[in-house]
């Protein structure tokens, strides 16, 4: 095999006479190949769709899902799964490895095109052989032309914002000029864009912190690792007239120690940005140990008391709480209450109550009662009444389980009903590679304007004397849309052509050829602006 | 649940286009100028009343018809439409319609499947003017990778009707040389060289005659030219077996040019307008979701195109199949919200 043949398809540089493969600044030319590139995205798609469905139809979030699959698996594959961190494959070792191989394959194809696209951007260099038209799609010559001519073409395309050279010499006239070069530029500055954009984005998930706050109104959370806390003074849920959430949102403070630094309302698609936080409105869930309401109903305890428990799954048992199952007359009222006021007990003077604990989901384990999930369940509350402003007893009321009553009171308080406290779930984190990421968008984004909206043309002149009059070659370039670019130029060729006769019968009838260059720059601005559309 | 009357336009508009793809077949097959016209003038009064339907729905639920699969389906079709009749009207190319219908057809086949329930209230996340711009730019650019699938299928088929008729895409591009050319001698020099006008010559004939063989003029003039074939103003032909369909080369450089637009908006669209939105709204700008995923993977291949095509020359039947391959790719990227869950199974 030919030393050539070893070289890497898409690389520039050929291998030397030895075989030898090439380097550029020290680095393999594979590494500069378009095909190495597409390698890396062919990997990151394949495993992207990979860690797309593990994540869907096989979840490992704890540990009984991670058991389960292990019996699902074969063991040495299970143990390849868990190595790779195929359960969240995206920010595993070796994907952020893939990505900053992609992000080095955007930096060499940047670095090798940078030069020569933005020299072809701003600079075009004239055709001096005739012989090298035949190269170009779109290219005329017109013979026995008027002197004039050349530069009558190459003032109307100056007027149209074509820029370019012209060189003069004895044997002949040259000149190139092109209009929207900038579109050279365009590829390299879109592989710069997205080389920032990946930088920026592996910048953000290596060193960048998330976490999630959830805290109901009054409650006081530390703000990452910062000197600062968050105070949620407020959250509301908006509702439409079918029940249907329309917004969230909740009031929060920063404090610094007991300073308060700034109040501000966050909601969904308006976070707070605040010392590299930044803080927002993501969820929202009942706070299983505070009620915004409850309905507590009253009844007076009947005399004949029964014995207390029996047959009643309702039943707490705790050392310092006897109950009974009470005989009950008809209710004598309901109150509304909450969990911060003292309210008084209907049809019993001088007795008070207040809440003391609340639990939407009540368990009671060896540590006590506890919440066993954030859902209302079983909810309980536990009351405290007072007598003339004194603690005189402590009863539960259960949401389940009604008429639980203390002897020592002359009544039982129910709870009928309960409302829990919501809680904000605000996500918190830094991203420090957002600056990065917002400058490789914009950078993108103007790159693709330049690559696809704007479109490079460049026009070839040679005019030469020759005994019968001037020879003038024409000759048109266009990077894109190259068949309505022939069309166009094929007209600019007719107009050109057009005005070279009116030219020549000028001189042939020794006018002044004034009013014909005119009418060329005229007809050939006109054609260039088509093309060039 | 009541169909609602954007619902019952929905239904009259599906089987209008319906009709719509049954006369651009009979067309296809018959070449007759009425039933072409007939065909487009079907589909352009389906894609009013498809307008209607969808301002109907903005206005019933107050907010834009972008909220959902069907949604999102219904308007895609609409593109799409939009866009042969914008060809059709730039450059007479009826039989475009023959491809792009049954297209719009099976999109529109899809959205009637999914459910069609007005959601009275977008979700919070959804309340953005981001919802416009991420899923309008990325219909449109779908909507542009749709007419390049449909113009790379009518590629083929016309390569392989040049095939059995002993054509080849060589002889027909010779056809389009220019009169008088002068032969260069120049190693690898362009086949045909420079054409030559001379002064004395009255030159305005022969480039009428070549610009009639290039047929272009049509495409750039809006078929108005003389001799220009039928009178649906299809494409007058390029002196090969050419007969209804657009030449090759017309072929291959709408494919690219339908992947040129569709490229940048469906970027800043889908991808970069998508992460703006999520940055603001679920804090960062990327979190691998599957239709994230997806849009990556689409990206990714139309990428690895325009590539292919620029740096590595391919154009004509491997473009075509790239472009056909790409659509499937979309096609699947937008099933996958189906089964998948993520950021965007409210779509």
């Amino acid at each position: 095999m030919q030393a050539h043949d070893k070289r890497p398809r898409g690389s520039t540089k050929p291998s030397d006479a030895s075989g030898r493969r090439s380097f550029r600044f020290g680095i393999p030319e594979i590494l500069f190949s378009m095909k190495f590139a597409i390698w890396i995205a062919v990997i990151l798609a394949v495993t992207s769709i990979a860690g797309v469905l593990v994540q869907e139809f096989y979840p490992v979030r704890n540990e009984h899902q991670a058991h389960q699959l292990s019996e699902l698996l074969p063991a040495p594959l299970y143990g390849l799964f868990m190595a790779l961190q195929m359960y969240d494959p995206f920010r595993a070792v070796w994907f952020r490895v893939l990505l900053g191989l992609l992000a080095l394959s955007l930096l060499l194809c940047s670095m090798r095109n940078f030069r020569p696209n933005f020299t072809q951007a701003f600079r075009v260099r004239p055709l001096r052989d005739p012989r090298l038209f035949a190269h170009l799609p779109d290219s005329y010559r017109l013979n026995r032309v008027s002197a004039d001519l050349f530069d009558t073409v190459v003032r109307g395309l100056r007027r149209r914002l074509f820029f370019g050279t012209v060189e003069d010499s004895a044997e002949q006239k040259v000149a190139a000029f092109h209009r929207g070069g900038i579109a050279r530029a365009g590829p390299v500055l879109l592989h710069v864009g997205i080389l920032v954009l990946v930088v920026g984005g592996l910048f953000s998930s290596l060193v960048g912190k998330r976490g999630m706050l959830i805290g109901s109104p009054g409650e006081i959370l530390a703000l990452g690792d910062s000197p600062y806390q968050l105070r949620i003074d407020r959250f509301d849920i908006d509702t439409n007239e079918m029940g249907q959430v329309k917004q969230y949102r909740s009031l929060v403070t920063v404090l610094d120690g007991d300073r308060e630094v700034l109040q501000r309302e966050i909601e969904v698609n308006k976070p707070l940005r605040f010392a590299g936080f930044n803080l927002y409105q993501s969820t929202y869930e009942a706070d299983p140990s505070r009620a915004a309401s409850m309905l507590i109903r009253v009844r007076p305890r009947l005399p004949q008391a029964e014995d207390p428990g029996h047959g009643n799954p309702g039943h707490v048992h705790t050392e310092d709480q006897p109950h009974t199952t009470a005989g009950l007359g008809e209710p004598i009222g309901v109150i509304d209450a909450d969990m911060q006021g003292t309210f008084d007990v209907p049809g019993n003077p001088g007795f008070t109550f207040r809440a003391r604990r609340f639990f939407a989901h009540l368990k009671i384990t060896e540590q006590g009662p506890v919440n066993a999930s954030r859902d209302m369940v079983n909810p309980a509350v536990e009351l405290v009444v007072l007598q003339d402003g004194e603690p005189f007893a402590v009863q539960w009321a259960f949401g389940r389980f009604p008429a639980h009553a203390r002897e020592e009171l002359p009544f039982v308080l129910e709870l009928v009903d309960a409302r829990p406290v919501m809680a904000t779930g605000l996500e918190m984190n830094t991203n420090p590679g957002a600056p990065l990421i917002w400058f490789g968008l914009i950078l993108s984004t103007v790159a693709l304007v330049l690559c696809f909206l704007i479109q490079h043309h460049t026009i070839y002149l040679i005019a030469q004397p020759t005994p019968k009059g001037w020879t003038l070659w024409l000759a048109g370039r266009a990077t894109r849309e190259r068949i309505a670019f022939s069309s166009a130029f094929e007209r600019f060729a007719r107009e050109v052509h057009r005005t070279a006769k009116r030219l020549k019968e000028a001189e042939r009838t020794s006018e002044s050829p004034a009013t014909a260059a005119g009418q060329i720059e005229n007809h050939a601005a006109r054609d260039a602006e088509t093309a060039n559309r | 649940m009541p169909e609602t009357f954007d619902i019952k336009l929905f239904w009259w508009v599906y089987w209008l286009y319906l009709a719509s793809f049954l006369f651009f077949t009979v067309f296809g097959a018959t070449r007759g100028v009425r039933v072409g016209r007939a065909a487009t003038w079907v589909l352009g009064v389906g894609f009013v009343l498809h307008t209607v339907a969808l301002s109907w729905r903005w206005w019933l639920s107050g907010h834009v018809p972008m909220a959902n699969m069907y949604e999102y389906a219904s308007l895609l079709a609409w593109f799409a439409v939009l866009s042969y009749l914008y060809i059709e009207w730039r450059y007479r190319k009826t039989i475009v319609g023959t491809f792009v219908a049954p297209v719009v057809v099976a999109v529109m086949t899809c959205a009637s499947l999914l459910p069609k329930e007005i959601t009275q209230q977008l979700m919070p996340a959804l309340q953005s003017y981001w919802l416009w711009i991420h899923v309008s730019m990325a219909a449109l650019g779908e909507g542009a990778f749709l007419v390049a699938f449909a113009v790379s299928v009518m590629y083929l088929i016309r390569e392989l009707r040049e095939k059995r008729t002993g054509l080849s895409e060589v002889r027909a591009h010779a056809s389009m040389r220019r009169p008088a050319r002068e032969a260069v001698a120049v190693p690898g020099a362009a086949p045909g060289g420079v054409t030559v006008l001379d002064v004395d010559d009255d030159v305005d004939e022969s480039i009428e005659q070549l610009m009639h063989e290039v047929g272009t003029r049509d495409a750039k003039r809006g078929g108005k030219s003389r001799g220009s074939g039928n009178g649906a103003g299809n494409d007058p032909g390029d002196g090969t077996d050419g007969g209804v369909l657009p030449s090759l080369r017309l072929l291959d450089e709408i494919n690219y040019r339908a992947v040129a637009i569709g490229y940048p908006l469906f970027t800043i669209g889908a991808l970069f307008a998508g992460a703006v939105w999520a940055y603001e709204a679920w804090g960062s700008f990327w979190s691998w979701d599957p239709k994230e995923v997806g849009a990556l993977i689409i990206w990714f291949f139309y990428t690895a195109y325009l590539h292919a095509r620029l740096q590595r020359g391919w154009s004509g039947r491997r473009a075509a199949w790239l472009s056909i391959a790409g659509f499937a790719i979309v096609i699947l990227s937008f099933l996958g919200n189906l089964w998948l869950g993520g950021n965007h199974a409210y779509t």
